[in-house]
């Protein structure tokens, strides 16, 4: 656990934030789990994903946030971060599809560069404490997540994603 | 390479056997093959040549003058550049000229012969820069009118003997000076250089960057092996 954290710090923690890691979280698209940082094509991620929350009351409410951290180029993420998919009142143990989706999900098709996609889980103080943000792009999980007293994440997920005929990243398996 | 191209060809043969004496005494097939290239080409520049000058162009003196004026400049171009070198400057750089001076000059009947000779020598003294030749003072004005003028005026240099290889040199050099001239004109002249310097800092700070992020890619690959 400690070299995740490590490594999820130095990819993506200047910008969501400390973390604190308590609650299994997994995404699955097409029935292959995300391993973070791995690297998924547009073509792979068009549909929204299955989200399975862990914990152990579901009278705990989590919410679902999904960014794009390199929107619209890595190496100029003007839209950082774009906001592809939310959604609150999610039961521990159960799934995404027992919330309420306050964000619909917009898939991913990046132009230029590598971008890093990011899943984050908030514990909610109680339920129907969460609203919708007014824009996807320019959004700031870190100021959203303390106006809506989410604290800080409980579960983390990321991959990599270019476009579809990109070139980029690795080439072997390490 | 060229060293063994120039032992063979002291001797005073034409340039088209040359071909067949460097293939019998080639040693190893892939020197062959590449002076076999420079050959071909050598081989249609003087084709072109031959016909017109009526002489035979084969630089066995250094000098690749076909007038023989200038036996120093050649040599010391051809000594520079290798002969075989040489006769590609010639012919592209002719090439060069002639887009620049079109062949309509006023002189018809001999510009041939002055074409070549010029060309000849002007690529010489590209080859090797003369450092006593005044660059600066064919600068100004198209090619096209000082080489009229200049062709104009020494369409007899030829015929007046080595006196006029100086002048031919002088004359026909802005044409392929000026192509050499225009491109450090742009580079030293041009104001987009000042800027070209900060587009190419922001350029390697964003190298920089992009090497930044592809290390933390790769390390977040080693501490969490993927398993895809």
């Amino acid at each position: 656990m400690s070299n995740e954290s490590s490594s999820l710090i130095s990819t993506i923690g200047d910008i969501l934030g400390p973390f604190n890691l308590s609650v299994p979280l997994q995404i699955t698209y097409n029935n292959r789990p995300v391993i973070n940082g791995s690297d998924l094509r547009p073509s792979a991620i068009v549909s929204r994903p299955m989200v399975e929350v862990g914990g152990d009351d579901f009278r705990v409410f989590y919410t679902l946030v999904m960014v794009n951290l390199d929107a619209p180029n890595p190496s100029n993420p003007t839209l950082r971060e774009y906001l592809h998919w939310m959604v609150t009142d999610i039961p521990a143990t159960t799934n995404v599809t027992f919330g309420r989706q306050l964000i619909s999900y917009e898939n991913p098709r990046p132009m230029m560069g590598i971008h890093r996609i990011v899943f984050m889980l908030f514990r909610q103080l109680g339920r129907n404490t969460v609203f919708e943000p007014d824009l996807r792009h320019n959004f700031s999980t870190r100021n959203f997540a303390q106006e809506y007293n989410l604290s800080l994440p409980v579960a983390v997920v990321y991959f990599n994603c270019q476009r579809e005929a990109g070139s980029g990243g690795r080439r072997f398996r390490n | 390479m060229w060293s063994s191209d120039a032992g063979e060809g002291n001797s005073h043969s034409n340039s088209s056997t040359k071909i067949p004496s460097s293939a019998s005494s080639s040693s190893s097939a892939i020197l062959f093959h590449t002076t076999s290239k420079r050959k071909t080409m050598e081989e249609v520049w003087k084709d072109i040549n031959l016909p017109t000058l009526g002489q035979d162009s084969r630089p066995s003196t250094p000098s690749l003058s076909l007038e023989a004026p200038l036996p120093h400049k050649a040599t010391a171009a051809s000594a520079a550049a290798g002969r075989n070198s040489f006769r590609s400057m010639i012919l592209q750089d002719f090439l060069a000229g002639a887009f620049k001076d079109p062949p309509t000059s006023s002189s018809s009947g001999s510009l041939p012969q002055l074409a070549l000779p010029p060309t000849v020598l002007s690529l010489s003294s590209s080859g090797t820069f003369r450092p006593g030749f005044d660059y600066t003072a064919f600068r100004p004005g198209p090619p096209n009118s000082n080489s009229d003028s200049s062709y104009a005026s020494h369409v007899a240099a030829p015929a007046a003997g080595s006196g006029g290889s100086d002048d031919i040199i002088v004359s026909r050099y802005p044409a392929s000076s000026d192509l050499f001239f225009s491109s450090k004109k742009l580079i030293s002249d041009d104001p987009f250089c000042i800027s070209g310097g900060d587009r190419r800092y922001k350029r390697m700070i964003k190298n920089r960057e992009s090497a930044a992020r592809s290390r933390a890619r790769k390390q977040a690959r080693i501490l969490l092996p993927s398993l895809s």
